[in-house]
């Protein structure tokens, strides 16, 4: 990164007023498993499998068979 | 005063002359969004039939206005102040010289006003000009000759924005020898060299065929011709419209959030496959073209799903910086990380907002890549329905979310109401998520886009997901949401600008946990990268157009000019001329049978 970002600026995290929560600072250097981004794109695979079976029986199932040529 | 001289300096601190432009470019960002608002509904009420206080003659106008105004001034203009910005930043030097950033954002000004114009010049028959012609300008229909013009201009401004970036690149490479890239950058520079790629089919076109077309120099075009090489740009801008976006994702978000990016060299593939795999593409666009061998629409479809990958990649990188931030305020569980993050936050909540839409999107973008499942939904309301996700709120969301962010910070003064902005955004989400809906089910009962008015006399569309009036009323109510959201947006920024100067407002953006020393250095070899881009598009573009150019020529077969009108003189003369044919053909007949008996 530019050597504008120095190590400062990791710690520096100024909130906008109205979101001044307390920030984790030595959780910073533990091990970082971001198990629920997994569980989150599990999720939106789960309804991407969902919407492939449900357009089979949608535009599929319900209607007569298209035949060209 | 002296809290001010020991607060952190903010952008427009450090670089004010910079931060000038980039206010000016985002200006006429906002002034281009207001306008295609102020389209965006009266199309609504109109098509859904609740008000039609104009006639649908002009509705063509009135989508083209809201088209272009918004997907090439309003998104453009954004992006090239956002990219202004985050070269400077990351780079930490001023540009080279800001006459010539001045010179390009003058003829980007002047391009767009001159295709406005011409637009907008279609209300009125007083003045014999128009451009009716939709945001994809598809030959037949033809524009006035200042349309075309305009866009030239414009492009050749983005084109001398991209080389002054380059050019302060190279200055900062000189000076600090052997260094990285840093991240925003490169981001900014895979993204120019994609516009350029992409932008050589539309200039071509443009200039071979198009605009001297227009003028009456040359007779007749091609049309599948110059559809392909709309295409051949048409999809690469949608990235170039989406990469500002992601750009914002990347870098700011996870700040916001209260965390750091995951990952840096994550983000830079992302940006390189953006650069490589957008653009051999745009054949998808035309799956129901004739005059393009189904082979061709086969290998688009293929580059197509290996697109799905960065954004794939992008979903991972951007959700696990959040996560990161998130843990970092105490968030913990599975899921329940989500509740530690800064939601009351307009920027926040505006971009992951965003994303989530973009999610949706996928869906329908993957329906719309399919080559068999397209033909269900081509030309129907269902694909407008598909790009208000993508290009109508993940990036318009995330570019009204970043400037709620940046805004004060190039001003100097503090954001006039976080809370209006907050309600702004939710509002943009609710009505996009009622808008989108109707239009993509009734794009699945086979209602048309582009059409003043869907409803016909003696045909019902059949009933699905609900019924067609009902559609109506759910997009309307949509539409209007997202008119009263744009205003509380632009309402808020002028506001703002009006506001008593602060200080305190810089926001410095955090390196990323897995740092650029962490990516091969073959991901900032751009030499490289321009060579397989090229050769990609070469792969995917060469026989193509070489079919069409051998089927029907290079200015085609002499296809009519629209909008047409019936000269009645003419028709009546060859009504006539058609009787008195027909005549003498009996005549003949009678005469030559009664000879050969």
């Amino acid at each position: 990164m530019a050597g504008s970002e120095t190590a400062s600026t990791v710690t520096g995290e100024m909130n906008p007023p109205g979101d001044g929560e307390p920030i984790h600072e030595d959780a910073e250097t533990e091990e970082f498993d971001p198990i629920g981004t997994l569980a989150l794109i599990m999720t939106y695979f789960a309804i991407l499998v969902i919407a492939w079976v449900y357009v089979y029986f949608i535009e599929f199932l319900s209607r007569d068979l298209t035949v060209i040529g | 005063m002296s809290a001010e001289l020991e607060a952190e300096p903010t952008f427009v601190d450090k670089f004010p002359e910079e931060a000038r432009i980039i206010r000016a470019a985002m200006w006429g960002s906002f002034l281009a969004l207001t306008l295609g608002a102020i389209f965006g509904i009266i199309q609504t009420l109109h098509r859904t039939g609740l008000a039609r206080p104009f006639s649908s003659v002009d509705y063509y106008t009135f989508l083209t206005a809201h088209g272009v105004f918004l997907v090439i001034s309003f998104t453009i203009f954004f992006l090239v102040g956002l990219f202004t910005w985050a070269v400077v930043r990351s780079l930490d030097r001023p540009l080279l010289n800001t006459k010539i950033t001045w010179t390009w954002y003058g003829m980007m000004a002047v391009g767009m006003t001159m295709t406005g114009i011409s637009i907008l010049a279609g209300f009125t028959s007083r003045i014999d000009m128009s451009a009716d012609v939709l945001f994809t300008f598809y030959a037949p229909l033809q524009a006035h000759p200042l349309f075309y013009t305009g866009l030239v201009v414009f492009i050749i401004g983005t084109w001398v924005a991209g080389a002054d970036w380059f050019r302060t690149w190279l200055a900062w490479r000189d000076e600090n020898p052997g260094e990285r890239i840093p991240l925003q950058t490169f981001m900014v520079l895979t993204t120019m060299i994609m516009w350029y790629i992409a932008t050589l089919a539309i200039a071509a076109s443009v200039l071979l065929f198009l605009l001297p077309w227009s003028l009456g120099l040359i007779e007749s075009v091609n049309p599948t011709l110059t559809r392909t090489l709309f295409w051949f740009f048409g999809h690469p801008v949608v990235y170039f419209w989406l990469m500002p976006a992601y750009m914002l994702w990347y870098t700011v978000l996870p700040k916001i959030a209260g965390g750091r990016l995951f990952s840096d060299p994550l983000a830079r593939v992302v940006f390189v496959l953006f650069l490589l795999l957008s653009t051999p593409v745009g054949i998808h666009h035309q799956y129901l073209d004739p005059g393009i061998a189904e082979g061709f629409k086969f290998i688009s479809m293929t580059n197509t799903m290996f697109l799905l990958l960065p954004s794939l990649l992008t979903a991972f990188t951007v959700v696990a910086s959040v996560e990161y931030g998130a843990r970092r305020r105490g968030g913990t569980g599975i899921f329940g990380w989500l509740r530690a993050l800064p939601w009351r936050n307009p920027a926040f909540t505006g971009m992951m907002l965003a994303g989530l839409m973009f999610a949706a999107g996928g869906f329908s973008g993957m329906i719309n890549a399919g080559l068999n499942i397209n033909y269900m939904i081509h030309n129907t309301i269902w694909v407008p329905g598909h790009f208000h996700l993508t290009v109508g709120t993940a990036v318009a969301l995330t570019f009204m979310a970043g400037a709620y962010w940046l805004w004060p910070q190039l001003t100097n003064r503090p954001l006039y109401s976080p809370q209006i902005g907050l309600a702004q955004v939710v509002l943009w989400f609710i009505g996009m998520a009622l808008m989108s809906n109707a239009m993509h089910a009734q794009g699945l009962l086979g209602v048309p886009r582009r059409t003043a008015e869907p409803e016909y006399a003696g045909f019902e569309y059949p009933m699905a997901f609900g019924g067609f009036e009902e559609l109506n009323l759910q997009l309307a109510i949509g539409g209007t949401i997202l008119f009263v959201s744009t205003v509380l947006f632009i309402a808020n920024i002028v506001i703002t600008s009006w506001s008593p100067k602060a200080s305190g407002l810089a926001r410095p953006l955090p390196p990323a946990l897995s740092g650029p020393e962490d990516a091969p250095k073959v991901l900032d070899n751009l030499r490289l990268w321009v060579g397989i881009a090229l050769v990609l598009v070469f792969l995917a573009y060469a026989l193509p157009l070489a079919g069409i150019i051998s089927n029907s020529g290079v200015f085609g077969t002499g296809a009519g000019t629209y909008p047409v009108w019936i000269d009645v003189p003419t028709a009546v003369a060859e009504r006539a001329l058609a009787v008195v044919t027909g005549v003498t053909a009996t005549l003949v007949n009678a005469v030559t049978g009664v000879f050969t008996l």
